[in-house]
């Protein structure tokens, strides 16, 4: 009896024992022969950094610029986006062929969502910034606090719009700038949400649709 | 040929010893410059003159006269000078030569002397007929002429006064005193001695201090570090220690900020302090500060600008007739502030700060003061850490440079002041907030303050 046929006969018995033992989860294919991975852990951070930056509020500790159900982004309203822990989860995060880091806003008014996804854009912010930010200045703890542009310093070639849109929540795929500013160099200033026109967005108070970052996790975390 | 030569010596020495004509000389009180009296004297060795002058030298002694304030050399001009009597009396020539203590009433003199040290007193027949006591008096006249300082040694009225407050019955070493005063005051001679005197407007003079001030603080339009529109503050400075020359004292200033919305106590500072009027007639002053947030309001504390610091400095002021210099020298302690806004917090370090400045000005009809100050302040560093900041804000070392006018009216006890300063040059995009020093730089990008203080 050939070892090809000693194989086929114990299939299925092997097949018992892999399952048993796991083999088929972790170890080899028998198909394939290669090793297989476990699907990856998806992980999803509310944001808790949101400033709203106005061109009406002058005063970085108006209560209308933070802790708001919803914020409405216009060209002269502009939404700080961060968040804060994100240098502690950036060596587990996933960046395979892919894999997305996305921006995950839900509007205030689903029923306008293709309008929305064809003005808002997410852009990467290119200043240090504070909760005290306001439309003229990132921080006022000194004068270099001050934007160059009025309404925030983001990357305006790295701006993106969304990709997608579920049940009134706008995916923005902000892998680009997770590659750039938080893995490439270490900085996490966050993103900027802005408008051509007026768009209400839900804020961070909300439990389940406040702004978020998704993305997929490495295994071994 | 020897007797033309000697007649004319015999011609030069009596004109020598001729009287000199009254217009030739000016004619001394009490004194017979005219030369008349000073034939024929001889030495007078005993009798009552001559133990009236012992009569004298005991009364001095008995009074302690060597301890009176200008009349230290009149015991030895009374002991030591020589003692002459002339022939034949002589009638008062000036009117104050008819003065009771040279004269008598038909107008004849008792005594007369020249108003300098160790010349000999000149007796004239008419003092024999005088009693004891009168003749002590008499001596000690004459000797005052000659013992008291030259710009009072022939003022007859002076002289006389003095005289009868030794000879006087209930005569006193303190009567004597204050008599010698009365035409010799004591401060004269301690001017005379000090290259330096204290001017009645320096600040040793009066160095307590009680004012009000009131700053108002330039802010810039977009900043929202911590809202300070002004600040009233009230000194109280007492020097009860020391002495007139270097006065030491204790400070109290109490502080309140105002802001567009409202109003707040702010820092307490606590001071030691010290003036000095120096050798070289400068007016010094020192102080050590501690500014103390304890009682400030809460919502000061909990900001950037709420930290304690010690302040140690020095002044060096130099007052001239129409002009005023004046520099000062002051070190800040670093330290720390906190503040919590929300869910964030943010901790403020604040580097040690080192500021000189120099003051001149013109000081118009001695009261009015106007001039100019510049000032350096250099800070080690000025740093923002916080929760929601992804980097610690920094600024490095920061130099500021500072300017502006001062005026003041100055009287004696009070002064009302305006004073201005504004940022002229600076190495960052800083303001006086980067420095955490409300109670000194204070706050924004300068400020106008007026104050009214009272000496003391």
């Amino acid at each position: 009896m050939s070892s090809f046929k000693l194989s086929l006969r114990f299939r299925p018995l092997l097949t018992i024992v892999f399952v048993l033992t796991g083999c088929g989860k972790y170890g080899l294919d028998w198909r394939t022969g290669e090793g297989a991975e476990p699907p990856p852990t998806i992980r999803e951070y509310s944001l808790e950094g949101v400033k709203l930056i106005s061109a009406s509020i002058s005063d970085g500790r108006d209560p209308r610029s933070f802790g708001q159900d919803e914020y409405t982004v216009s060209p002269t309203d502009h939404l700080l986006l961060r968040l804060l822990e994100l240098k502690s989860h950036v060596e587990s995060v996933r960046l395979r062929e892919g894999d997305l880091v996305e921006l995950k806003v839900t509007l205030a008014q689903p029923a306008h969502a293709e309008d929305a996804k064809a003005e808002l854009q997410a852009c990467p912010v290119l200043r240090n910034w504070t909760y005290l930010a306001t439309w003229e200045n990132a921080h006022p703890f000194s004068g270099q606090g001050r934007w160059t542009s009025s309404g925030g310093d983001y990357d305006q070639p790295g701006c993106v719009q969304a990709w997608k849109v579920e049940d009134g929540t706008l995916r923005f795929d902000v892998t680009r700038w997770f590659r750039d500013f938080p893995l490439g160099r270490g900085k996490n200033y966050g993103l900027l949400l802005r408008s051509r026109v007026p768009i209400a967005v839900l804020g961070e108070t909300s439990p389940s649709r406040s702004p978020r970052l998704t993305w997929k996790e490495n295994p071994r975390y | 040929m020897k007797s033309p030569t000697i007649g004319l010596l015999a011609i030069l020495a009596l004109g020598i010893s001729s009287p000199l004509p009254a217009w030739s000389a000016p004619t001394k009180v009490g004194n017979g410059d005219d030369g008349s009296d000073l034939e024929k004297l001889t030495p007078i060795q005993d009798g009552p003159v001559f133990q009236a002058r012992d009569q004298a030298v005991r009364l001095l002694e008995r009074l302690d006269i060597a301890g009176v304030e200008n009349l230290g050399m009149l015991l030895p001009e009374v002991k030591n000078a020589q003692l002459f009597m002339a022939a034949s009396d002589v009638a008062a020539a000036t009117e104050a030569d008819q003065s009771r203590f040279h004269s008598d009433l038909g107008g004849r003199i008792y005594a007369r002397t020249f108003a300098e040290p160790h010349a000999a007193t000149r007796f004239f027949p008419v003092a024999l007929k005088l009693e004891e006591s009168q003749l002590v008096a008499l001596q000690i006249h004459e000797a005052l002429h000659r013992a008291l300082p030259a710009r009072i040694r022939e003022n007859e009225g002076a002289v006389a006064q003095i005289t009868l407050s030794i000879t006087a019955p209930e005569a006193s070493r303190d009567r004597v005193r204050q008599v010698v005063a009365k035409y010799l005051p004591p401060d004269e001679v301690r001017v005379a001695e000090d290259p330096h005197p204290i001017p009645e407007s320096a600040r040793v003079r009066n160095p307590s201090l009680f004012a009000y001030t009131y700053r108002r603080y330039n802010q810039a339009r977009d900043t929202v570090f911590f809202p300070v529109s002004g600040m009233h503050s009230l000194q109280s400075f007492l020097y009860p220690f020391g002495s007139d020359r270097n006065p030491l004292g204790i400070g109290i200033e109490a502080s309140f900020i105002t802001n567009e919305r409202s109003s707040l106590m702010g820092p307490l500072a606590l001071s030691a302090r010290m003036r000095l009027w120096s050798g070289r007639g400068f007016d010094i002053g020192a102080w050590g500060t501690a500014s103390l947030n304890t009682l400030s309001a809460e919502e000061l504390r909990n900001s950037p600008i709420g930290r304690d610091l010690a302040t140690l400095g020095l002044s060096m002021r130099k007052e001239l007739a129409f002009l005023y210099f004046e520099n000062f020298l002051s070190v800040s302690s670093s330290g720390r502030s906190t503040q919590t806004i929300g869910p964030y917090s943010y901790s403020y370090s604040y580097g040690a700060l080192t500021q000189v400045s120099m003051h001149a000005g013109a000081t118009i009809l001695s009261r009015l003061k106007l001039g100019a100050y510049a000032e350096i302040g250099l800070a080690d560093h000025y740093r923002v850490e916080g929760t929601d900041l992804e980097e610690p804000i920094d600024s490095g070392r920061i130099r500021l440079l500072s300017g502006g006018p001062e005026i003041t009216w100055q009287e004696k006890e009070f002064a009302v002041s305006v004073t201005g300063r504004k940022i002229l040059d600076r190495n960052q995009d800083v303001s006086y907030d980067n420095l955490g020093n409300l109670m000194g730089q204070g706050s924004g990008q300068g400020f106008v303050s007026g104050s009214l203080s009272f000496y003391f």
